[in-house]
């Protein structure tokens, strides 16, 4: 659906002691997300996401190679490829002389929607928003986390078929942001792909189908949200739950052949533990623990959040 | 798609025009045409015709209108663009599915739309005005229509200012906009050297007096005297033509080259602007130069195309129309220049083609192409229109042109050069530097007397070729050697700022044979 192909942008800045005039900003970028995926885009600030975004919408010429989007190169299409488009950007203003059903409907109007259905979709927009009070406000009178619905229903208003966001949940409240999470996945049930960037990595790691993990314009981790939170622990993650801390649990667990990278947690009554068996072998394990004389009250498998592989992969610098 | 179905201009509206805002123009409008109309009736003095204050009622409603409309349209055309890209809601407007005309016809109409109104509610005074002064229908509607298209064409020109405007220079972009129509604003100006008449929307004020569509009676003379009365004449090759139609003529050609870089450019990355392609600027200069030489006062009127001497001499015709075309030269060749993200996307895209000599050379060779031929076009219409006995030698007329041009790429190849190095603002930082060598050096030579020497007037030509204006056979003689390295001057220090550029084009090249992006194989999606 959205193939980006070498991408490069490089920009100039004015140039410093020390430092080169020039920043790359994305570095021969290759991705290929495919339809009805939601695809996450994270990385530190300054890691080039705003600028992939604003080149596959076709605001930023590239500086070399391209994308296209349903196989629409952007470049040289971008009136096309825009229909298919929705687009919304990390800092935007809205027009605050317009009320807010105006405003929708200005876009409306912009991307050419059949008339007839234009009402429909703005009280769709509005209400899916939750804006329905603030219909004949005026925009300047929106808190930011308002303006950011509205933003996002602007976005949303045509129906296209790929949505290119960057950070959508920024001021949100907890529940707009877990409402505004529901429905995303809602579209993209209904065949929508997304392209979403997000500094709250919880969010997208609940929703997410593929992950990319940008940093300084490359791509540092790329592939399904499956295979990007595994890939590299070696075998599966346990904790193991003790009743009181009396039982040298990290020796005991470092001793073993099938066991690595042992941490401890909180007053060293559990620890978590990689571990290279099958179950039979767990459960081996834990019968051993107790016979041990251990005071086991909990075993349960932990996955690596996406915070935790993020920090670790990433080294977290600015550019 | 109609344009009162246009989104932007429907945006425009309903954000400018809301009832309060309506309501108190209106009535401002409506008190100032009563208290005006009133006092203008009661100071009529006995001895004027009886419906002449009404004549002076229309002309000051008709002034008002052309101010708002020349002023108040074009500061909120000059917002228009550069507005929505400060406050970043012009991204949003970019990815919609808007045609660029659309964009541009939206806010051409729209952000003056609460002009438009108040030229409206203004519009009974002037009506009143019409009737009680006995003015000709025919001639208000036309003084209406020029004042219009007049206000577009600056509009337009606006646009085009908003959008090429980078931040923080918007009251310094208002007040050259402001100067350039004030200047033009003169009635008789370009009178002395062009048989057209004022070619500001101001005109119209003046037109609605006229009561006959006849042309001017005037003798050719009488005519180019600074006019009380308009004889609206213009002389088009020989052609007598009424001023109205040209002038409405002038401005829809205008207004479409404005319309057309803006167009061309809206919904583009500002990075890559290009307000025209090559062969666009260069169909606008050999436009322009069509108008003036069609325009230009070769001679008498009374007989068109009569092999009448002209009233000046050869080589201050040909002066003439070299510093005009290099003042539009130096501008066309602004608008050729490359910016580095233009000459990394070059070099990317096209290879070592994008570094070698030729493009080194950019714009030079559209820039001579362009001088040339159309120097040569003015000095075959000077031949064929000259006085026999007028001092006309081809071969230096020929050197001077050649002179001019290479002085302009001398130049534009030292502003490409600048445009590529990195400091803040280069072209105008280049600009200033350009001023500053200019003014020293005329310093310098006055004070070292050099102008009054044939041969000192050579010299100066090395640094600033300005003299080769009042170049003729007499300065010629005697001091040939030096014209030829003065020109020789031209050509090596053109050469050397086309090797400075073209190492700044290697040095944007991209690093060859970088490493791989991606070192380690990324797990594929899909
Ligand atoms: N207009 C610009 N001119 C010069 N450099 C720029 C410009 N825009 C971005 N950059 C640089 O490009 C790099 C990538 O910026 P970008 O905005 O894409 O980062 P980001 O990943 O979106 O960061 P954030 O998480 O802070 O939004 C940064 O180093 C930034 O300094
Ligand atoms: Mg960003």
């Amino acid at each position: 659906m959205i193939r980006l192909e070498d991408l490069t942008k490089e920009y100039d800045v004015l140039p410093t002691a020390g430092k080169p005039g020039q920043v790359l900003a994305t570095d021969r970028l290759n991705l290929e997300i495919g339809e009805r995926e939601i695809f996450g885009l994270v990385g530190p600030n300054g890691a080039g996401k705003t600028t992939t975004l604003k080149m596959v919408c076709g605001l930023l010429v590239p500086t070399a190679g391209r994308v296209t989007v349903n196989g629409i190169d952007v470049e040289r299409q971008p009136e096309e490829a825009q229909k298919h488009i929705g687009y919304l950007a990390d800092f935007f203003a809205l027009y605050d002389d317009l009320k807010v059903w105006e405003y929708l409907d200005y876009f409306a109007h912009a991307y050419k929607m059949e008339e007839a259905a234009i009402p429909a979709r703005i009280d769709f927009a509005i209400s899916k928003m939750g804006l329905e009070p603030k219909r004949d406000s005026f925009i300047a009178g929106l808190s930011r986390g308002m303006k950011q619905r509205l933003g996002i229903a602007r976005a949303v208003l045509h129906d296209p078929p790929v949505l290119v966001l960057d950070e959508p949940a920024s001021g949100l409240d907890p529940k707009a942001r877990h409402e505004l999470k529901e429905f995303l996945r809602e579209l993209n049930r209904a065949g929508k792909t997304i392209f979403i960037t997000s500094h709250v990595l919880a969010d997208l790691e609940e929703m997410c189908t593929s992950l990319a993990i940008l940093e300084k314009g490359r791509l540092v981790r790329v592939g399904k949200i499956e295979h990007v939170m595994r890939s590299d622990s070696p075998g599966r993650r346990v904790r193991v739950k003790l009743a009181m801390a009396s039982f040298p649990l990290a020796d005991w667990l470092g001793a073993r052949p099938d066991v690595s990278t042992v941490v401890p947690e909180g007053n060293f009554a559990s620890a978590i533990f990689a571990f290279a068996g099958g179950d039979a072998e767990l459960a081996e394990l834990v019968a051993n623990l107790v016979a041990a004389g251990a005071p086991v009250c909990g075993v349960e498998e932990v996955s690596e959040t996406l915070e935790q592989i993020f920090s670790r992969l990433s080294s977290g610098e600015i550019m | 798609m109609d344009i009162f179905s246009n989104p932007e201009l429907i945006r425009n509206t309903r954000a400018q025009m809301r009832w309060g805002r309506m309501i108190s123009v209106a009535a401002i409008c409506a008190v100032l045409s009563l208290v005006v109309g009133y006092a203008m009736a009661h100071s009529q003095s006995p001895g004027d015709p009886p419906g002449r204050w009404g004549m002076q009622f229309l002309q000051i409603v008709l002034g008002t209108q052309a101010v708002a409309l020349l002023l108040g349209g074009s500061i909120a055309c000059l917002n228009a663009v550069h507005r929505e890209k400060e406050m970043n809601t012009f991204d949003f407007q970019r990815v919609t599915r808007l045609t660029p005309w659309e964009l541009a016809l939206g806010k051409l109409f729209g952000a003056p739309v609460v002009v438009y109104f108040a030229v409206l509610c203004l519009m009974p005074a002037a009506l009143v005005g019409a009737v009680v002064g006995g003015a000709r229908p025919t001639m208000v509607g036309a003084a209406y229509v020029v004042l219009l298209l007049g206000s577009i064409t600056a509009h337009a020109f606006s646009l085009v200012i908003s959008m090429l405007h980078q931040r923080g220079t918007n009251t310094g972009a208002i007040l050259v906009l402001i100067i350039l129509l004030l200047s033009g604003a003169s009635a008789s100006g370009p009178r002395m050297v062009f048989d057209v008449g004022a070619l500001n929307p101001f005109i119209s004020v003046q037109m609605v007096e006229q009561d006959t569509w006849q042309l001017s009676p005037y003798t050719p003379e009488q005519a180019g005297l600074p006019e009380t009365h308009l004889g609206l004449a213009d002389v088009f090759f020989g052609q007598r033509l009424h001023h109205v139609p040209v002038l409405l003529f002038l401005y829809v050609s205008f207004s479409g080259w404005f319309l057309l870089a803006v167009t061309r450019n809206l919904k583009r990355d500002p990075s890559v602007y290009e307000l025209y392609t090559p062969n666009q600027s260069l169909g606008l200069l050999v436009y322009v130069n069509f108008l003036m030489l069609g325009f230009f006062k070769w001679g008498s009127t009374a007989e068109p195309m009569a092999r009448q001497p002209m009233p000046m001499q050869p080589y201050d015709v040909q002066a003439i129309f070299l510093g005009i075309n290099l003042s539009l030269f130096f501008l066309l060749g602004m608008v050729l220049l490359r910016n580095r993200d233009q000459i990394r996307r070059r070099l990317r895209e096209l290879g070592d083609s994008a570094s070698n000599w030729l493009a080194a050379s950019w714009p030079a060779p559209y820039l001579l192409a362009g001088i040339l031929l159309l120097g040569l076009a003015t000095m075959g219409m000077i031949s064929w229109k000259r006085s026999p006995k007028s001092e006309w030698d081809l071969a230096l007329a020929a050197f001077r042109l050649g002179l001019v041009a290479l002085w302009v790429v001398r130049d534009l190849l030292y502003l490409q050069w600048i445009n590529l190095t990195r400091i803040r603002r280069p072209l105008t930082m280049g600009f200033v530097y350009l001023i500053v060598f200019y003014s020293s050096t005329a310093i310098l030579f006055a004070t070292l007397d050099l102008y009054d020497k044939p041969r000192g007037q050579a010299f100066t030509a090395f640094f600033s070729p300005a003299a080769v204006f009042g170049l003729t056979g007499k300065e010629w003689t005697g001091a040939e050697v030096f014209w030829w390295l003065a020109m020789f001057c031209q050509v090596a220090v053109a050469a050397a700022f086309a090797w400075m550029h073209r190492q700044k084009q290697l040095e944007l090249a991209p690093a060859p044979a970088a490493a791989p992006a991606a070192e380690s194989p990324l797990p594929t999606v899909g």
